[in-house]
């Protein structure tokens, strides 16, 4: 049997066939010069750089080996990988397969940032016959006039006099400045008091920027304790007491652990650390700074529930602790803790690990911590049975941008939401995944300023605004649906969880 | 280290500024139409079209060695020139220009290597080699 002959493209053989052309055509163009016009010489230039080119690629560099193998025609190669995120972005994904977040996702919150209309047509473009989690609407739904103001006072239960009244459901994650640029938190900032809602600084030291519009504030004091701290990452509580002072410091979060890289503190290398930085880190300069894996008070189960009483009565403000789900019975030890010392965090926000804009090791970041869904009910039902769940206010994070995802965590015991990157998208995220590259494109995770420059922040804040109001009308239309009052009223039976609920 | 570092610094200054104002000069003088540069680009048989090209590079590249961002950029496109320049000399011109005992040769010697110094020195930035220097 005769063998087959195809057509085939046989990269090796144009690979080989290029590297000879190089020169070959350098000395075509060369005598063209020569002989005919000189401006052929532009030609035999050009042509002279790529062999230079192409003899430093095969020759001299040692770091790629397709390049030494092939030369030139295997850069093509690298280029067009450089562009495969933006390709399959574009064209090639899905509207319902990109990652994080899906382009379905996202349209959901520009159309609504934008305040215009995001209701779809002809069917869902989830997959229904899958492995879903769902919610339960009542077949008698509520009038929407019967359902009362959200209020959601934290404090309450020590009775303390700086109390603090959420009148959003929502709140903006923990964000600092350091992994937004100052116009993202600008924005977000002029935003939130504008639609009133609370702004979590993250762990970025004093918080300069986010202080600048006047919105209330959660300060974040993560385990390197910036802003708040001493030479070493122990608590200062001259100024921890002179921060909570501020008027618009209306909590204080002590950052146990996060979704992005739980069990691990965070590096900020020394060429990150302006003048500006290290001022509102209370960090020196010259120096990398690492933010140790615990906070050096919180050593034991006991000493962390003495800590969280010490950060209550220096800061006179509503306290609470964030955790992403590690061990169930670390938790649940935790809680008998603070009933034998009868001390209580003001809330405990539970961390999902599905990461978010802090930039983590990969493997922290797919592998480690419990996702958002699996631990809630687990929080929930170890607060219940410790008898707790009436002593704190349970907040929550983990990818919960739209409507439908934040009703669920409610129905698992959530009293309010946080997300970080709903805002983030409100403001024009495209979900370029360059928030640890210093190169954001559209002027969010970067400090470069021509790219800050296209984020204009009274635009930008506009938008916040709308997607806080659009979340709060879609907030009260499922609450009519599912025949309820309150978010608060949801529990696990406003749930369908193929064989869990 | 750091004393190195910059002396370093004050060369590559002085070299960038040295190399823009020779390619102004020369830039110009093309764009003018000053009388060595007809002469020059009539012997190449590109008068006056090339003339004109080669003169608006010269001052494009004037514009990026100025620049501490682009001043790569600037030496890569000077470095390009250059070596149309030679190739000049070499075929057509020869390096006894109006007998002025070599002169245009010194310069073109300055200009040549100048320019490769700087590229050497912003080696990490240069487009598709830059990696390998890292």
């Amino acid at each position: 049997m005769s063998k087959q002959k195809r057509i085939a493209v046989d990269l090796e053989k144009i690979a080989h066939l290029v590297n000879i052309s190089i020169p070959v055509l350098c000395l075509v163009f060369a005598l063209l010069g020569y002989f005919v016009s000189f401006y052929f010489h532009f030609l035999t230039v050009g042509f002279v750089l790529l062999t230079g080119l192409n003899f430093f690629f095969r020759h001299v560099q040692k770091k790629h080996a397709l390049l030494s193998n092939f030369g030139l025609v295997a850069q093509l190669r690298y280029m067009l990988e450089s562009v495969g995120p933006e390709f399959r972005q574009y064209l090639y994904s899905s509207d319902t397969e990109e990652k994080p977040f899906s382009r379905t996702e996202r349209s959901e919150i520009y159309q609504k940032a934008k305040g215009i209309d995001s209701s779809s047509a002809f069917g869902s473009q989830l997959l229904f016959d899958e492995y879903e989690i769902k919610l339960r609407h009542s077949m008698f739904p509520k009038n929407k006039k019967d359902i009362p103001t959200y209020k959601l006072v934290l404090g309450e239960e020590r009775g303390i006099d700086s109390a603090y009244t959420l009148k959003k459901t929502i709140m903006i994650s923990a964000m600092s400045y350091g992994s937004l640029g100052r116009n993202a938190i600008q924005a977000l900032a002029r935003g939130a008091k504008r639609a009133g809602v609370v702004m979590n600084t993250g762990e970025g030291g004093f918080p300069k920027y986010h202080l600048m519009e006047g919105c209330d504030l959660i300060f974040q004091m993560g385990t390197a304790k910036f802003g708040v701290r001493n030479q070493e990452p122990t608590l200062n509580e001259a100024k921890l007491e002179a921060l909570a002072a501020h008027e618009t410091i209306k909590m204080i979060e002590i950052k146990l652990s996060q979704g992005a890289k739980p069990g691990k503190g965070g590096l900020l290398p020394k060429e990150k650390i302006t003048q500006e930085i290290a001022e509102l880190r209370g960090v020196p300069m010259g120096k990398d700074v690492v933010s140790p894996p615990h906070h050096e008070e919180c050593v034991d189960i006991a000493s962390t529930v003495k800590f969280i009483r010490r950060v209550q009565e220096v800061s006179q403000l509503p306290t609470g602790i964030k955790l992403c789900l590690g061990q169930d019975q670390e938790l649940r030890a935790l809680v008998r803790e603070m009933k034998s010392q009868s001390v209580f965090p003001d809330f405990l926000s539970i961390d999902g690990a599905e990461g978010g804009t802090g930039a983590a090791p990969k493997s922290f970041m797919d592998d480690v911590g419990v996702p958002l869904f699996h631990a809630l009910p687990v929080v929930t039902r170890i607060l219940i049975e410790e008898g707790v769940k009436n002593r704190m206010k349970l907040l929550c994070a983990g990818k919960l941008i739209n409507p439908g995802k934040q009703f669920m965590a409610f129905s698992m015991g959530a009293d309010a939401v946080y997300t970080a990157r709903g805002f983030m998208l409100a403001i024009g995220c495209i979900q370029a995944l360059q928030c640890n590259k210093n190169s954001c494109p559209v002027g969010i995770t970067t400090h470069v300023e021509h790219l800050q420059g296209g984020l204009d922040i009274e635009n930008k804040a506009q938008r916040v605004v709308n997607y806080v109001n659009s979340l709060e009308h879609d907030h009260i239309e499922m609450l009519a649906a599912m025949g309820e009052s309150s978010v608060r009223d949801l529990t696990f039976d406003h749930i369908y969880w193929e064989g869990k609920y | 280290m750091k004393k190195q570092w910059i002396w370093s610094g004050i060369a590559f200054f002085i070299v960038r500024f040295g190399l823009a104002l020779i390619l102004l000069m020369a830039g110009f003088d093309k764009i003018t139409g000053g009388q060595m540069s007809v002469e020059t680009f009539s012997a190449l048989g590109m008068e006056p079209y090339g003339r004109h090209i080669i003169g608006w590079c010269e001052l494009i590249c004037v514009l990026l060695l100025s620049t501490n961002r682009w001043a790569h950029f600037g030496a890569g496109l000077t470095f390009s020139i250059m070596l149309g320049a030679l190739i000049a000399h070499v075929t057509v011109l020869g390096f006894n220009i109006q007998q002025d005992q070599g002169k245009a040769l010194a310069m073109f010697l300055v200009v040549f290597f100048g320019s490769l110094w700087i590229q050497w020195m912003r080696r990490q930035d240069l487009p598709f080699v830059g990696e390998s220097f890292q």
